[in-house]
């Protein structure tokens, strides 16, 4: 058994000669112990080598290049720290009582304050907004048979703002609230192309380029 | 790793020397992931092999004065994080004796969410790895895990090939009697 | 003190229940998420096993915070796509990971969502988002910082879109020393933060053309310096568009642009142009690139 344990862990360093391989195999031939303990060495192993390899957290980096020695701490750094660096709070009863009542009233005046939504527009569908603009985009391709306008305010879709055809031009009216937005032209459903009438263009991460469009009022 | 990639370190480790810090940056990123999934193998926890593997590339910073050109930079690391996890479970006294691996057992741990949210692994392997003494893990998860050969083993812990092994051969029994113990037998 | 502990503890779930109230519309929406998001992987080709390590990871993110929307959107496209269960974890994953670390997560939510639809290669975008949350790690405090020193964002997304901008820079290996000194430069100014985002913004573009990050970054923290507008940035990428059509690499542009003053040599520039396109035609231009390649 030991000669052929030893063995066993020869080929599981992947130091086992041909030879000592023919001889295992021929040995387990007849033993089930020591197939079984081949087996179970061997998926041990496995489970190793196959393992998830865990990534750092994305801020890992900056994170280490902030603490090096030598780069002393900015007062951003340090107000950061001390509002975002984990530590232990203690608290008593009457705090907790006192903070859950602020929150209760911060709750009940908010919902009463009319909603204002942030950041781009989910949907397209929304005309009657207060502060959106409307934005005319062109497209000169006489030859495609669709053109789409995709872009953040759209997350992406392809088909859901379709330009209308008018003498070889393109167009549509998007309804945007003041923001900045990336977008691309969507030809015949396969064909990206960058607004080119567009004064401003955006790396989009995947080797091309997106048009980029500011609103304001 | 080819020459091109050896010399360029050279060459990022002399500007970091130098005084341009703004260079480590490229080490930090290439070796992040394999220092921390060692630290997160070793200690069975995100956020302390997060804290680990920060403090290991920063302690390699500071030591960059001592490091020798013609070694390998990630083996250097792999030192640092290894005796950085070594402090670390003598301080927690991780090391769980012999005799308590029977209380390993699947789903004894959290659920797959509250896993994927702390960072923790609710998976066999780790709990089983968890429950191997120091040295044996070392050598598994080098071994095994990262890919390594003996002779780098031998050069990042400082322990002799034969040595190695012997850990290896007695780690892989012990893990095989965890893992049949609580039921995965032929995965 | 018996009573005055039952007391707490009743005004606790009072309390409780009271902040339940606003939630519970939210649930409603992202359990039909949820469901939608089952019925996808029902449809698919993935196996149920997987299927339900896709579910909790979608279950995950809501939970999270991460928009039910888009991370049925992401599932959706992706199966559309023919990703494997793997791919999708890792994309929600990503996700997951920069909302837990309180990085802005629309920019990487609206990175997969162009990949998807894009038809970009699946791990091609993996590793796209997972850059760029990386760098989103990087760009934030250097924002945060101008906007603490009194570049306010006037509306909508526009704190979160210098963070994206200034993190495509340094995934063109400009770093944080450059994202710095570039918002000090529009700070000096008394800049806006859109002129900051339209600033990185045409430096990435130029790194991308060819130019060495260092020149870059440099280039164009000069024109602001010199008193550039985000129209004037523009009329110099317009610029490097043209040079770039007629076979001048990106550095030599980098060299026309430094010597010439983008202010107030817009006359000139026509001349000096066409006298560029005579001698170029006169020697037979190189190999050009097109204006679209980056």
């Amino acid at each position: 058994m030991d000669r052929e344990q030893e063995i066993i862990h020869k080929i599981l360093d992947g130091d086992a000669e041909e030879e000592e391989q023919k001889t295992l195999t021929q040995s387990m031939g007849s033993d089930t112990g020591l197939r079984e303990e081949f087996t179970g060495l061997m998926n041990a192993v496995r489970l190793l080598e196959e393992s998830e390899r865990h990534d750092a957290p994305f801020s890992f980096t900056a994170e280490v290049m902030k603490k090096l020695p030598g780069r002393s701490p900015s007062m951003l750094s340090r107000f950061r720290e001390f509002l975002f660096g984990s530590r232990v709070l203690r608290w008593n009863m009457a705090s907790v009582l006192a903070t859950a009542v602020i929150v209760l009233v911060t709750i009940v005046t908010v919902s009463r304050m009319p909603r204002e939504q942030t950041g781009t527009i989910a949907s397209s569908s929304s005309g009657q907004d207060e502060n959106a603009v409307s934005v005319r985009l062109t497209f000169q391709s006489p030859q495609a048979q669709r053109v789409a306008v995709a872009g953040d305010f759209n997350k992406w879709k392809t088909d859901a703002h379709e330009m209308k055809k008018s003498d070889g031009i393109w167009s549509i009216d998007l309804q945007l609230k003041p923001g900045i937005y990336s977008y691309s032209f969507v030809v015949d459903g396969k064909s990206w192309v960058p607004d080119p009438g567009a004064e401003v263009f955006q790396d989009d991460g995947f080797g091309s380029r997106n048009a980029v469009l500011k609103v304001d009022i | 790793m080819n020459i091109d990639q050896q010399s360029g370190e050279a060459d990022i480790i002399r500007r970091c020397l130098d005084g341009e810090a703004d260079s480590y940056t490229v080490l930090v990123d290439r070796y992040k992931k394999m220092v921390y999934n060692v630290a997160y193998r070793m200690l069975g926890d995100g956020d302390i092999a997060n804290d680990i593997a920060q403090e290991s590339f920063i302690a390699a910073y500071g030591g960059l004065k001592t490091f020798k050109q013609d070694a390998k930079f990630s083996s250097w690391l792999y030192s640092i994080a290894l005796n950085k996890c070594r402090d670390h479970m003598r301080l927690t006294k991780e090391n769980i004796p012999i005799d308590d691996i029977s209380d390993i057992r699947p789903g004894s741990g959290i659920s797959p969410e509250q896993a994927a949210a702390d960072h923790q692994s609710n998976d066999l392997l780790q709990q089983a790895l968890n429950a191997l003494p120091a040295e044996y893990r070392e050598v598994l998860v080098l071994k095994h895990i990262e890919e390594l050969d003996y002779q780098e083993i031998s050069a990042i812990t400082g322990a002799g090939v034969s040595a190695l092994k012997v850990r290896a051969h007695r780690g892989r029994e012990m893990l095989k009697k965890i893992l049949e113990r609580s039921g995965v037998t032929h995965g | 003190m018996k009573r005055t502990n039952r007391m707490l503890r009743f005004a606790g779930r009072v309390l409780l229940l009271l902040l339940l109230v606003p939630l519970s519309g939210t649930f409603a929406a992202e359990n039909r998420h949820l469901d939608n998001i089952r019925s996808v992987l029902e449809a698919s080709t993935i196996p149920r096993t997987e299927q339900a390590e896709v579910n909790t990871r979608a279950a995950a993110a809501m939970n999270a915070g991460v928009p039910g929307e888009d991370v049925e959107i992401i599932v959706s496209r992706a199966v559309g796509r023919g990703a494997d269960a793997g791919a999708i974890n890792r994309f929600l994953d990503t996700v997951l990971s920069a909302k837990k670390e309180g990085l802005p997560v629309r920019p990487v939510l609206d990175r997969i969502e162009q990949g998807l639809s894009k038809g970009v290669p699946t791990e091609r975008i993996v590793a796209a988002s997972r850059r760029l949350a990386e760098k989103i790690a990087t760009a934030q405090p250097v924002v945060d910082a101008l906007i603490r020193d009194g570049m306010t964002p006037r509306r909508g997304n526009e704190r979160e879109a210098a963070i994206a901008s200034a993190a495509r820079a340094l995934e063109k290996s400009m770093n944080a020393q450059d994202v710095e000194a570039m918002g000090a430069a529009v700070r000096n100014k008394r800049g806006s933060l859109l002129l900051f985002t339209s600033a990185m913004d045409t430096a990435t573009y130029f790194a991308a053309s060819g130019m060495s990050p260092k020149t870059a970054s440099r280039l164009v923290r000069d024109a602001v310096q010199k008193g550039s507008s985000e129209h004037d940035l523009g009329a110099m990428v317009r610029r490097m568009d043209d040079e770039l059509k007629h076979g001048t690499s990106a550095e030599d542009v980098a060299t026309k642009m430094e010597r010439g003053n983008m202010q107030g040599e817009r006359g000139m520039e026509h001349q000096d142009m066409r006298q560029e396109m005579k001698t170029d035609r006169e020697k037979g231009s190189g190999p050009g690139m097109g204006g679209h390649g980056m």
